[in-house]
């Protein structure tokens, strides 16, 4: 086991500083900077461009900056936004609260009805409920989030006055019963892609073990038809599932872009998209470094737990 | 989905103009201090700050330290933080702020031909933090500007200061290595900062000041949700006029329809800078309680040629383009007819603008005349060459800006007509502001854009042969367009104090900018702004970049 851990945090290790070095590239070599926003607008002269760039040293060779960016890293500092001029991991950690708070909430909601419905959709396949499931999850896939986000806003804030058009508290008042009343939009949006999908996965994770020999050997037995379904066929399908939750630790903390956007959510997808814009190079590595970590912990963390759930995977390492 | 993409206001400015009917214009003339009680009028102001009002807008403030970089929308937080010396009013006149009065010739403020300059300053003025305002702030804020290492904003005019001297607790004194009347105008832009406070810091560009700012403004510095908004709180002990609103929230709605929604439910009081999507104008303006109109502008849509291409070189071509454009087509068609067509590049209701301008009139008779003329020979293709250079450019614009793109097919049209092959070469807008802009490597380009020095009409920075980047020089000469007489008549007006001659030297460089074509003026902006029906004192202002910049005298009606 921990020979198994040793070996993945290298191989993490590795991958982390060649996801950094593709991304930085990729960042820099990209066309316009940080600067440009200013040029378009005219009142900036090019003197003070320049200063400015030479002050930010964006003017050094590319390779020299990269080796600064990661020597600061590897020493813990993370940079200053350019945009803002707050540490990196500050301006991370202040936008992480709001998405972690609409990420969690959605995907809990997403998960228990998901899986309800895969679960049934699976025991009554081919009945109205399934092709009913099955059309549904198809539609909630296609329909564009911005769409979707629009029409939530503009039915249940602007038309029916129920909810409001966004935003995750009204400035002056915090409570709870007003954070949770801002959060049904942007959770019913976010939920409803995911359901789809969870849907789907616990559809075609049951429906694998509903036809394995076991379950035929129970209900042989006179098993009764819910303790197979609690005890042999859901506790197995559960096992793929534990890995699309590991991998989706990820999604939890790196946020929705578009519904964040729509729903003046400050979260971190938002920031992103704006750090991109901005072409706030610190941000945007930060955040690809941040989301990279999480993607590699969340897989690290679904394998371990796979093994726990699973002894016969556990033991072949 | 219409995200204002942080950084580039003028790209969907643009947008806003969409849709609208005739009479916003004329409903503009109205949408002032008086326009929001519906013709009662106005209650006196509240004898102490009381409501609240939230300001949307569809990007983060985020640069706080008014000396450093920013765009407009962090503009709103420096004008009711901080102070400037002077501020520029909607007529265009300078209001004394910190100062006592505006120097001039006249009261002796300016003297030595410009050269020697003194300002006497309020004494009745503190700080946020109680300490109060001296001369020492405006020295170390003027010296800050210059202090190398320190990323400075803009050091235009700045840079010819020096001698400054604290002739007393509240009056300065500097001298200017040269006569530079834009000055004014640019220290109306500039706010003064605490030297007790970022005096002290290590680094004055990443001090903890930089993000908890403290001024002089009618509201201090309360709260920030990065993402999400900034709570200004009234400065009870403010020297001016106002605070009358307890507390402004500068909401940020990143998604313009969201943030018009918002509007609509009342969640936002005002929509300025990016304002409200045009096509939601004709919804917008019915809206019950609401006051939506067109607020003035000084941004000018433009072609921007590079004359550093042989064929934009030649004046005849750059004239026959600009006679074979339907303008009237493009306002008419694309824009609603909206926007008012433009000879100039000063805004109309700058007082250095010139009105008898000859008026643009589609001429494909006379466009075909100037290129026969200047040697232009139609070749087989039926493009045009002179000495083996076909008649072929591109004209470049950002990505996804549909107005914009419906313009380029438009001018392609009309110029396919007189020989002269147009491409289309659009690119997102954090590329083509890039080096593409600022190193003049475009061939045209379609941007909206000014040409004055802050709200002074000089625009020597923008047409001045010294001021072309890829020439060494310092300014936005991005077309790269030298004219002997442009340069003296603008060397001229900035070491003139005197308006009436400043006026004079400008009339005269419009009419030359008017005749040589280094750009080619389409139409000057009309965005669109909405208030919340109650708020008064919202007055638009062309000579600020944002119609915040009064907040500290605005009230609730009730």
């Amino acid at each position: 086991m921990i020979g198994f851990l040793i070996r993945r945090l290298g191989q993490s290790l590795l991958l982390l500083l060649i996801v950094s070095m593709i991304g930085f590239a990729i960042l820099h070599l990209a066309p316009g900077g940080p600067l440009s926003q200013f040029a378009a607008g005219g009142e900036m002269t090019q003197a003070d461009l320049d200063r400015i760039a030479e002050q930010l040293g964006l003017n050094r060779p590319l390779p020299v900056q990269y080796a600064e960016w990661l020597w600061r890293m590897l020493s813990g500092d993370w940079g200053r936004s350019y945009r803002d001029q707050q540490s990196v991991l500050h301006v991370i950690t202040s936008h992480l609260g709001a998405t972690l708070e609409l990420m969690l909430t959605s995907t809990l909601l997403a998960m228990v009805i998901g899986a309800w419905i895969g679960i049934l959709g699976a025991i009554k396949r081919y009945s109205l409920f399934d092709a009913l499931a099955t059309v549904g999850a198809m539609v909630a896939l296609s329909i564009p989030t911005f769409w979707f986000g629009l029409v939530v806003i503009y039915v249940f804030s602007v038309g029916l006055g129920w909810l409001p058009a966004g935003n995750r508290y009204t400035v002056g008042d915090g409570s709870l019963l007003n954070q949770l009343h801002h959060l049904i939009g942007p959770c019913i949006v976010l939920a409803l892609v995911s359901t789809a999908v969870w849907g789907r996965y616990m559809r075609s994770s049951m429906l694998d073990v509903v036809n394995q020999d076991y379950i035929r050997t129970a209900r042989a037995k006179g098993v009764p038809e819910r303790q197979i379904l609690l005890r042999h066929a859901l506790r197995n399908a559960l096992l793929p599932m534990i890995t699309i939750t590991g991998l989706h630790v990820p999604t939890l903390l790196s946020g929705a872009l578009v519904t964040e956007t729509v729903f003046a959510w400050p979260g971190m997808g938002r920031l992103f998209l704006d750090s991109i814009s901005y072409r706030d190079y610190p941000v945007v590595m930060g955040i690809l470094m941040f989301s990279a970590v999480l993607v590699l912990l969340g897989s690290l963390i679904a394998d371990l737990l796979y093994g726990v759930a699973d002894p016969r995977i556990s033991g072949s390492r | 989905m219409t995200i204002n993409r942080a950084g580039w206001p003028f790209d969907l400015n643009r947008r806003d103009l969409f849709g609208l009917g005739a009479g916003a214009l004329a409903a503009a003339t109205s949408f002032g201090a008086q326009a929001q009680t519906s013709g009662k009028p106005n209650p006196p102001p509240p004898a102490k700050p009381k409501g609240v009002v939230v300001v949307g807008l569809s990007q983060e403030p985020v640069a706080f330290n008014p000396l450093m970089p920013g765009v407009e929308v962090d503009e709103v937080v420096w004008t009711s933080v901080f102070n400037s010396l002077w501020v520029a009013e909607p007529d265009g006149s300078l209001k004394p702020d910190l100062a006592v009065e505006v120097p001039s010739e006249a009261n002796g403020g300016i003297a030595e031909g410009g050269l020697a300059w003194t300002v006497k300053l309020r004494d009745d003025v503190k700080w946020h933090d109680g300490t109060p305002f001296t001369a020492e702030d405006v020295k170390y804020s003027l010296e800050l500007i210059n202090t190398p290492g320190f990323k400075a904003r803009t050091r235009v005019g700045h840079a010819f200061l020096k001698d400054i001297v604290i002739k007393g607790p509240h009056e300065i004194s500097w001298r200017m290595e040269k006569a530079y009347a834009p000055y004014l105008a640019m220290l109306a832009n500039t706010h003064i900062v605490p030297k007790h406070i970022l005096g002290k810091a290590g680094d004055p560009n990443t001090a903890p000041f930089n993000n908890a700012p403290v001024g002089t403004g009618p509201f201090r510095w309360g709260t920030r949700q990065p993402g999400d908004n900034i709570t200004l709180v009234a400065n009870q002990n403010y020297h001016g006029d106002g605070p009358y609103l307890e507390k402004a929230v500068l909401k940020y709605v990143p998604d313009m329809t969201a943030l018009y929604a918002q509007f609509r439910t009342g969640q936002v009081d005002l929509v300025i800078i990016s304002g409200i999507p045009a096509n939601f104008y004709q919804e917008a303006i019915k809206l019950p309680g609401r006051k939506v109109a067109v607020a003035p502008s000084g941004n000018l849509e433009i072609i921007m040629p590079n004359l550093g291409n042989k064929a934009f070189a030649e004046k005849a071509v750059r004239q026959a383009l600009y006679a074979a454009m339907d303008k009237q087509a493009i306002i008419d068609a694309i824009y609603y007819g909206v926007p008012k067509p433009t000879e100039s590049f000063a805004p109309r209701e700058s007082w250095a603008f010139n009105s008898n301008l000859p008026a643009q009139k589609r001429d494909l008779d006379r466009a075909n005349k100037l290129l026969d003329d200047a040697g232009w020979k139609r070749s087989g293709s039926g493009t045009r060459m002179k000495n083996g250079v076909p008649l072929e450019f591109a004209v470049s614009t950002t990505t996804g800006n549909q107005l914009r793109e419906q313009c380029q097919q438009l001018m392609q049209q009309d110029w396919q007509q007189i020989g002269a092959k147009m491409t289309i070469n659009n690119m997102p807008a954090a590329v083509i502001w890039g080096e593409f802009y600022v190193r003049s490597k475009f061939e045209s380009l379609l941007v909206g854009t000014t040409f004055r020095t802050g709200v002074d009409p000089d625009p020597a920075s923008r047409f001045a042969s010294d001021a072309i980047p890829v020439k060494g020089g310092s300014g936005g000469n991005y077309m790269q367009w030298e004219n002997a007489e442009a340069d003296a008549l603008m060397k001229q007006g900035q070491e003139t104090f005197d308006q009436e001659k400043r006026k004079a030297i400008y009339l005269k460089l419009q009419e030359i900018v008017r005749e040589e074509l280094p750009i080619l003026p389409i139409f000057q902006y009309a965005p669109i702004e909405g208030v919340k029906e109650g708020l008064i004192g919202y007055r638009p202002n062309i000579n600020q970049r944002q119609n915040a910049w009064n907040m500290g005298s605005w009230y609730w009606a009730k």
